[in-house]
């Protein structure tokens, strides 16, 4: 009786490993919560592509993961300097524009990105900025700069984002340079601001700031725009703000793989996701903006007038672009590692 | 009255080590230390709110979020599939030199003990590394192949030390009345080994499920296109900020192990405690 069990249990596992192969696959490797599930379900819908969707947590783990060999995604989700390191490795192809109908959709500020010129390699996608957040009932005056992280007044209630090239915005920019300097000696000051900010310091932290500056156990905090939006619209106290000397700005973007099993299923879903309406969907389930301008018409009032979501451009036109440092990365580094190490 | 009043009261020794005893005191605040942030994430998997630190209000939303996130979903299967697949994996090879070591001489039995041991003292990390690498330099797909290789190298010595641990005890008369009996060396092994390890086999098995279901680190380095697991699912989703949603999966998980514990227990309890007494 054992056998023929065994035997047919077999047989189904080799029939379900062997079914996908008859419908069409798009595999991506992406950040979780930038890509909303009803987007993927409604793209699935309508072209009949199956979509595995893995992520990643950083963009230092997903390059290592794909120079060590990954194989098999279609499409990966870098953020701006990740794309020139994979464009650097030969790790994505150059993409043929005529292939996503939708091009022409992307706003003119994200065509000819400094990061990867004429989007060669890259469509950008979702966008915002690193500046910092603070709790009004906790302040006195608004706050306009990155020094409010290293004033006095505030000890013990500020908290700094736990990411390298994050914190080094901060110190950099307060010390007026700027935050993509490949100069060992501008580094090496931040270096000193960072470690001098230390005693005020409640913590680093990168996942639950936007909570501890809502409940007002945090007064200020080095923030990235999408993380504290849900605080905001929770507790009106709570304010997001580019600082003077510029603050960053990130964009997260899609590059089709050198080795992608199925680029056709790339371009389709590059094609479905600039359109207005997608990009729209995109910006109200994880309230991130998109770089396709035409979506804002269709947006929600207070979401289309959030400035923490839209900046305006002459705040934008301000703030830094993190780029790739190639080799000046060991100064940020050996920095960070002493700026971690300082009690 | 010449029985102590503790045991005679039934509940008097509750009394005595709880109000009046040290012992019980810190019993207690072990266990708050222990359980109190399992009852808060728990508590917080029912807030309103986006917050996982500031209560506003009862709801069951975010049960529904992770019951319809199929991210999620995918990801408890792939976890599942490669938690069962290795820990099977494991415990059958580990039973097996568990009762090699134990029960045969032959040259070289020490070390092979001690090669078996090696993984519990390397860091995870180092494995982890030098697989990824040997797996891309013979150029094998990543998948559940490799994650599966990779559980089990986690898994294997903690599963061989249990099975051991177990074998060594068991009364090597046994066996040798199956031999003399006329059982050939199978038979015995099938029908007089085996049966009085179960619950050790049982144990080893369960513990590289869990060891393996909880496992970051080797998953981070073996994992391939579309065997993302429940840890590393959780992971990324911690970048973009932490949500009751994982408060609610996390007591979902509660529950589940509980319950899994329970069922266990039920089970395998009083086949533990026959095999202690025996």
């Amino acid at each position: 009786m054992k056998k023929p069990n065994v035997f047919l249990a077999a047989s189904a596992v080799v029939l379900l490993a062997a079914s996908p192969a008859l419908t069409e696959d798009l595999r991506i490797f992406g950040w979780a919560n930038e890509m909303p599930d009803e987007v993927l379900a409604d793209f699935e819908g309508e072209t009949g592509i199956t979509v595995t969707f893995d992520t990643f947590d950083s963009n230092e783990s997903m390059i290592a993961k794909l120079d060590a060999g990954a194989t098999g995604y279609d499409l990966v989700n870098p953020s701006q300097y990740a794309v020139q390191i994979l464009i650097s490795r030969g790790k994505i192809a150059e993409l043929d524009h005529s292939k996503i109908d939708t091009y022409d959709k992307i706003g003119a500020s994200f065509r000819d990105v400094s990061y990867d010129p004429g989007n060669k390699y890259s469509i950008p996608y979702v966008w915002g900025t690193t500046g910092l957040a603070y709790n009004k009932s906790c302040v006195d005056e608004p706050i306009t700069s990155w020094k409010a992280l290293f004033d006095e007044k505030y000890k013990g209630r500020i908290y700094m984002l736990d990411n390298m090239l994050a914190a080094y915005i901060a110190g950099l920019q307060v010390n007026g340079f700027s935050a993509n300097t490949s100069d060992p000696a501008e580094v090496e000051k931040a270096t000193e601001t960072l470690i001098a900010q230390k005693p005020l310091l409640a913590g680093y932290n990168s996942t639950n700031f936007a909570d501890l500056v809502s409940s007002g156990e945090a007064c200020i905090v080095e923030s990235w725009s999408s993380s504290v939006l849900q605080a905001i619209k929770d507790n009106p106290d709570v304010v997001y703000v580019l600082p003077e000397e510029g603050g960053t700005m990130w964009i997260d973007g899609y590059s089709i793989l050198a080795d992608a099993p199925n680029p056709d299923a790339a371009y389709k879903f590059l094609s479905y996701i600039l359109r207005p309406e997608v990009a729209a969907k995109t910006t109200e389930l994880t309230q991130t903006a998109t770089v396709v301008p035409e979506s804002k018409g269709l947006l929600p009032e207070d979401l289309a007038n959030n400035p923490a979501v839209f900046p305006d451009e002459a705040t934008i036109a301000n703030a830094d672009f993190i780029l790739d440092l190639g080799d000046a990365m060991k100064f940020y580094q050996d920095g960070w590692t002493k700026v971690k190490a300082a009690r | 009255m010449s029985a102590p009043h503790a045991r005679r009261g039934g509940t008097g020794w509750i009394t005595h080590t709880f109000v009046y005893g040290v012992s019980g005191w810190i019993t207690v605040l072990t266990y708050i230390f222990m359980l109190a942030p399992i009852v808060v994430l728990v508590v917080f998997a029912f807030n309103s709110g986006h917050s996982t630190v500031v209560w506003t209000g009862f709801s069951l939303e975010w049960f529904g979020k992770v019951w319809n996130n199929r991210h999620i979903a995918r990801a408890l299967n792939v976890s599942l599939i490669v938690a069962i697949a290795s820990a099977a994996i494991s415990t059958a090879v580990g039973t097996l030199a568990a009762v090699a070591i134990t029960r045969r001489s032959f040259p070289g039995r020490d070390a092979l003990g001690a090669a078996l041991a090696a993984p519990l003292v390397l860091p995870e990390i180092v494995l982890s590394v030098a697989l990824l690498v040997f797996m891309s330099s013979i150029g094998v797909r990543l998948g559940y192949g490799t994650m599966i290789i990779g559980h089990v190298l986690i898994s294997m010595p903690f599963a061989t030390l249990i099975v051991r641990a177990a074998a060594s005890s068991l009364d090597p008369g046994l066996e040798n009345a199956a031999a003399d009996l006329g059982a050939n060396e199978w038979q015995t092994f099938r029908l007089v080994t085996l049966p009085q390890l179960i619950p050790a086999i049982f144990t080893a098995f369960t513990l590289s499920a869990t060891l393996s279901f909880d496992n970051l680190v080797m998953s981070t380095f073996t994992s391939g296109v579309g065997t993302t697991t429940l840890p590393l699912r959780i992971y990324s989703m911690l970048k973009l900020g932490i949500t009751p949603e994982i408060n609610a999966l996390g007591a979902l998980l509660v529950v589940a192990n509980v319950a899994i514990m329970f069922l266990v227990m039920g089970r395998y309890l009083p086949l533990m405690l026959k095999a202690n007494r025996r």
